[in-house]
């Protein structure tokens, strides 16, 4: 009898193992279904670039991750990354430093996010509608002061921060996410912070009757969803193209859930990994990378994401069935 | 007498992982028989009832029905089988009307195109609410009714398709004194028309009551089979917690005199149409009970002192000082801790480890500057309190969902001596709690008061707050009717203010 359970336990454990790290297993599959395919894809150049393309979606999809935790969703992270960009360009234009003009971005990120995370404790809206709403107005804000065109003309030493290389190797927003992310992860798994965001999003009510400032938290997770657009949007993508277009990053909310999603994280809230975000992120920067290598036609490679989304949701679906 | 068994189920194990919670049970039941089902939470009785409604699947063992066997892969061959069960948690939907609840899956459809047709669903409906004498307005929302109303349209709605077994699990918990009289009449009813029954309850007295035979449980296994008025109450007792020691009136000391300083004082509190005129005073050491049937205000009261809802007038002291608490964070900092009422709607934090549940009412202590916790702190504290309490768990990094609701509830304690509260309210601290851990449970009761802090007992188990109290409040219609003591605290006297 014994010995039996004790069999049990040890399959059931390597079994959620390998459920808890499902997108690691498909992002090493995938990787070496394309480096079969393409003997490119692991050279050390392109995997720089898959690094370097999933490291905005992947900063992003680590601020959407706090604030699913929560139970909610910023969907205004694209038009946050839009008008935060536009302001930094506009401060540069107008002679401020680009030291300054990174504060300013940051801290309209911030407000951004304040803005929607009152509107959501304060205003007991929805996170969805929300969010949907400000969406529309920092998008709004965006083309109004910008008049709809993009700025040009960044000075050159900003543009070292989205295209700049260290080590002669290493992208700048590589090491951007990179301290973001360890960031996230330490406030996440370590951090007060962190726990009290789980346990909002695992009973709200019972948060707020064991002593937690329930409202306090959530605007806070907001706040850095939004500084997160602001840097990796804002800063990192105007920088990368050393222009700032009023129409970017429309979209990127969706990028950032299926990076969340695809890491593990619960979209019901209370049951999050910051780890799989990241890895949510490189995944599905190494599908598009990959796809392009096989030249595969970018209406295809819209069709081929989102299927592939699909099969690591079902994958996951069926593997919590079976436990229960 | 011996009737011709309908059901059986032989040899039934599972186990979740490493942990057995059936070893080999076997039980039988018999045409127009009760069945009483005893044992503390985690005996095995929800799990056995579970398979045998479909919910879950039996490592071995076999069901047979009218002498074949069966396989019950789902609660719908359950329902094939007409084996219906009242869950102990409700499975009505709260935005839904009392008809569309009733009819839910099995909807009359008329016409070509398949509409509702609602002549007869409200027949139905109505035919289903009259098998247990119910009166509710088809078209109210079920979330609006009262718990026991929504207990009794669960049963109702189970018994209108006429189940040959049907299975009612604590099916009394949120019922009052009268509607459970109710329920157990029309079991005996359902009995006489040859329905089988199996009844689980913590309620010892009216399983007594009502059932035929009586199967006790334990650790998984069935302990004792008697028949009815073969045993005393003790005696079942005595059968499902083995050889424990048991928490009486002899065992629990005073701890409060009139010496001891008020610890905390409310003079006049008022919320409009909820509760009034509410004056009552704590002392160090004293256990004051709040006795009243369902709806008289007490919980709406203390969620209200706690900061949790608004008052509108009165006056609160806390050691002396003048308060009033904006937020439970402001309670709680200032040394107030509420254990609610629905362990599961404002408790636990499911997905969390016990120890996170514990230390989330007072992170400060266990984390570091800028807030970073220390991972050793928090586990040798929240070890503590498992210990201490003695909660059974392999460890306290077990997801606290995982637990039985006895355990569960030693860990929401343990979240308030772990920040230290000063005034302790405890909200129906036992409810669907089994007897081992009520007496661990009572125990900590006492253990707060030794320890010279204010604890208030929330119950509407009569026995339980006479047992505890050194005083007892009894509200009924949102008022403190009387504040009972010494020779008053009897149960004449208590039903007499809280039934007026």
């Amino acid at each position: 009898m014994v010995s039996q359970a004790k069999t049990n336990t040890s399959k059931s454990s390597a079994m959620d193992i390998i459920k808890a790290n499902a997108v690691i297993l498909v992002l090493l599959l995938i990787i070496i279904a394309l480096s079969v395919a393409s003997p490119y894809f692991l050279t050390v150049g392109n995997i720089m670039d898959v690094a370097k393309q999933a490291s905005i979606n992947g900063i992003i999809a680590l601020g959407m991750t706090y604030v699913i935790t929560t139970g909610g969703i910023d969907l205004s992270v694209g038009s946050t990354w839009a008008l935060s960009g536009v302001v930094g360009a506009l401060l540069m234009k107008a002679g401020f430093t680009w030291p300054v003009a990174l504060l300013g971005c940051t801290a309209v990120g911030s407000l951004c996010g304040y803005l929607s995370g009152l509107l959501v404790t304060r205003g007991r809206l929805q996170p969805f509608i929300a969010t949907l709403a400000t969406m529309n107005v920092y998008r709004g804000i965006a083309l109004i002061i910008t008049g709809g065109y993009t700025v040009y003309g960044l000075p050159a030493d900003f543009r070292f921060i989205g295209g700049g290389v260290i080590f002669s190797i290493i992208p700048m927003p590589v090491i951007v996410l990179l301290l973001i992310f360890i960031v996230s992860w330490f406030i996440f798994k370590y951090q007060v912070l962190g726990r009290y965001l789980t346990a909002i999003g695992n009973n709200r009510e019972a948060a707020r009757l064991t002593g937690i400032n329930v409202n306090r938290m959530i605007v806070m997770a907001y706040v850095y969803s939004g500084l997160l657009a602001a840097i990796g949007g804002g800063i990192l993508a105007t920088a990368r193209i050393s222009a700032a277009e009023p129409t970017i990053g429309s979209g990127a909310e969706l990028d950032a859930i299926a990076a969340v999603v695809l890491g593990g994280t619960s979209m019901a809230g209370g049951n999050s990994r910051v780890f799989g975000t990241l890895i949510g992120a490189i995944l599905l920067s190494a599908i598009n990378n990959g796809l392009t290598l096989l030249n595969v036609p970018t209406y295809y490679k819209i069709a081929v994401i989102g299927l592939i989304i699909i099969a690591a949701m079902l994958i996951d679906s069926f593997g919590k069935e079976k436990r229960d | 007498m011996m009737s011709q068994h309908i059901l059986e189920m032989r040899n039934m194990r599972k186990s979740y992982s490493s942990v057995v919670v059936l070893s080999d049970v076997t039980i039988a039941i018999g045409e127009g028989e009760i069945v009483g089902l005893i044992g503390e939470n985690g005996a095995g009785k929800s799990t056995l009832m579970k398979i045998l409604s479909g919910g879950t699947q039996p490592d071995s063992g076999d069901i047979i029905m009218d002498g074949k066997k069966i396989e019950i892969a789902s609660p719908i061959v359950a329902s094939q089988q007409r084996i219906a069960m009242v869950q102990q948690e409700l499975s009505l939907i709260p935005s839904l009307t009392v008809q569309d609840n009733i009819v839910l899956g099995r909807e009359f459809k008329t016409g070509p195109l398949r509409v509702l047709d609602s002549r007869r669903n409200r027949e139905y409906s109505l035919a289903a609410m009259k098998t247990v004498d119910l009166d509710l307005p088809l078209d109210a929302r079920v979330g609006k009714l009262s718990v026991a109303n929504q207990q009794m349209l669960e049963i109702a709605r189970n018994l209108i398709r006429a189940p040959r077994v049907l299975i009612l699990d604590e099916p009394t918990t949120a019922l009052t004194l009268v509607e459970a009289e109710a329920l157990l009449a029309q079991m005996e009813v359902l009995k006489s028309r040859g329905t089988s029954i199996i009844f689980i309850s913590h309620k010892l007295e009216e399983i007594m009551r009502v059932s035929d035979r009586m199967i006790v449980m334990r650790d998984g296994a069935k302990v004792g089979e008697v028949k009815k008025n073969e045993v005393t109450r003790d005696d079942l007792v005595k059968m499902m917690v083995g050889d424990k020691q048991f928490f009486s009136r002899e065992t629990s000391r005073r701890y409060v005199d009139s010496k001891s300083a008020r610890i905390f004082t409310a003079n006049n509190l008022k919320r409009r149409e909820v509760f009034e005129d509410i004056s009552f005073d704590l002392r160090a050491g004293e256990v004051l009970g709040f006795f009243g049937l369902k709806g008289a205000g007490r919980s709406e009261l203390f969620t209200a002192i706690f900061g949790a809802d608004r008052i509108d007038s009165g006056e609160m002291t806390l050691d002396g000082h003048p308060v009033h608490f904006h937020s439970p964070e402001e309670a709680i900092r200032a040394g107030l801790g509420l254990v609610t009422e629905d362990r599961k709607f404002s408790g636990i934090f499911p997905d969390m480890d016990i120890k996170n549940n514990i230390a989330m009412s007072n992170m400060r202590s266990v984390s570091g500057r800028f807030g970073t916790i220390k991972k050793e702190r928090i586990t040798s504290i929240s070890s503590s309190y498992v210990k201490k309490l003695g909660v059974k768990t392999t460890s306290n990094e077990q997801k606290i969902r995982n637990l039985s609701g006895g355990n569960q509830q030693k860990v929401l304690i343990s979240r308030w001596l772990h920040s230290n509260s000063k005034v302790l309210v405890l909200d129906e601290p036992t409810k669907g709690v089994d007897i081992g851990a009520k007496q661990d449970i009572y125990e900590q009761v006492n253990e707060f008061s030794r320890e010279g802090k204010g604890v208030v007992v929330i119950s509407s188990e009569l026995e339980e707050v006479m047992l505890l109290s050194d005083r007892v409040a009894v509200m009924r219609e949102g008022r403190i009717q009387a504040i009972l003591d010494g020779d008053d605290i009897n149960a004449e006297t208590i039903m007499h203010y809280a039934a007026g």
